[in-house]
């Protein structure tokens, strides 16, 4: 059980190129469809959570998860696999590419991978758009009122989510 | 060099963190300020999720999140559209992005595969590339090699995410 959690983390910590939302998709992949540790609202209202509260998103939802799946333990395990391949890599890579900056490898690496991490988040979202989460005709306006907000508004997240949340007390 | 770092996989803050910390003060510099950006994550989300799962019963709580749901779809699906936008792509290479999505959502392959494949085909295309390039060794001009670079890259995402669809 703890390595699973170990192993899905770890894979997700050395491939998710992206930061934090580049990391959702794979995240959400692993732990809702593969390994079904929790529903895709349940997901959800985790993102919510994470995004809420201080810290990285991602670390947020490991810690999250991993206390959902094995306890304190869990917790700790999933916290430190996410971030383990990051300081492996610092470590190995850091000296290297000071030094090849403008190495070839590494610029073609980036460049590629940008569009990909793209379309990667936006998976994440698309998945997300199902029945438990979208409950009636008001979350699609709710869904492209945040999304106008955000997009174009710039409006802080955390605010879009309080409004939401109040928004849900009053109308459901 | 920050965006090198932040671009190296893994989660930003830990990126940034570690690097910092070791530019100042050395490995010890490095591991103080890991724990400095872990840790916060750590103890508040420990303390939430211990509630967390009782709470998410009651009525009330329900009714916010029921709320809160399509908004955070709107706040993953935003930032995918601004990174595109951001990363000044031509609108040629849209079907990318689209392609990888549809690949990941009707044929549930891991995100973590579709990486993988995209960094062994981006390898080897430059590997290809540059050993040609060093049997000539006629052509002094960087500027034009720097062009054909990137067009060369380009072809490889297409043949990376149509791999992935086959």
């Amino acid at each position: 059980m703890y390595l699973k959690l170990f192993w899905s983390f770890f894979k997700i910590g050395l491939f998710g190129f992206g930061g934090g939302y580049g990391m959702i998709s794979m995240i959400q992949f692993d732990v809702v469809d593969k390994n079904g540790w929790m529903t895709n609202s349940e997901f959800a209202d985790i993102l919510a959570l994470s995004q809420m509260t201080p810290g990285p998103i991602s670390i947020n939802c490991a810690t999250y998860i991993g206390y959902n799946q094995g306890g304190v333990i869990g917790a700790i395990f999933t916290t430190f696999a996410l971030c383990l391949p990051t300081v492996l890599l610092m470590v190995a890579v850091i000296t290297w590419l000071f030094k090849n900056k403008e190495n070839h490898y590494v610029k073609a690496l980036l460049a590629s991978l940008n569009p990909i991490v793209v379309g990667l988040i936006f998976s994440a979202g698309v998945l997300m758009m199902n029945k438990e989460n979208f409950i009636g005709f008001e979350s699609v306006i709710i869904c492209a009122i945040v999304f106008i907000a955000t997009f174009f508004f710039k409006v802080n997240p955390i605010y879009l989510i309080i409004m939401s949340g109040i928004f849900g007390y009053f109308y459901y | 060099m920050i965006t090198i770092v932040q671009s190296l996989p893994g989660v930003f803050a830990v990126n940034t963190a570690l690097y910092v910390g070791y530019r100042i003060a050395g490995k010890c510099g490095a591991a103080v300020s890991f724990l400095g950006a872990v840790l916060p994550s750590l103890l508040i989300i420990g303390a939430i999720s211990t509630c967390f799962q009782e709470f998410r019963e009651n009525e009330t709580v329900m009714k916010i999140f029921n709320g809160i749901r399509p908004c955070v779809v709107a706040l993953i699906l935003a930032p995918s559209i601004k990174m595109f936008i951001k990363s000044e792509l031509s609108w040629k290479f849209l079907p990318i992005p689209i392609l990888v999505a549809a690949v990941v959502v009707f044929l549930k392959i891991s995100p973590v595969y579709i990486i993988m494949a995209a960094i062994i085909c981006t390898l080897c295309w430059e590997y290809r590339k540059f050993k040609d390039i060093d049997k000539k060794k006629s052509d002094n001009n960087t500027d034009n090699h720097d062009d054909s670079e990137e067009d060369d890259e380009k072809n490889v995402e297409f043949i990376s995410t149509k791999k992935e669809n086959d």
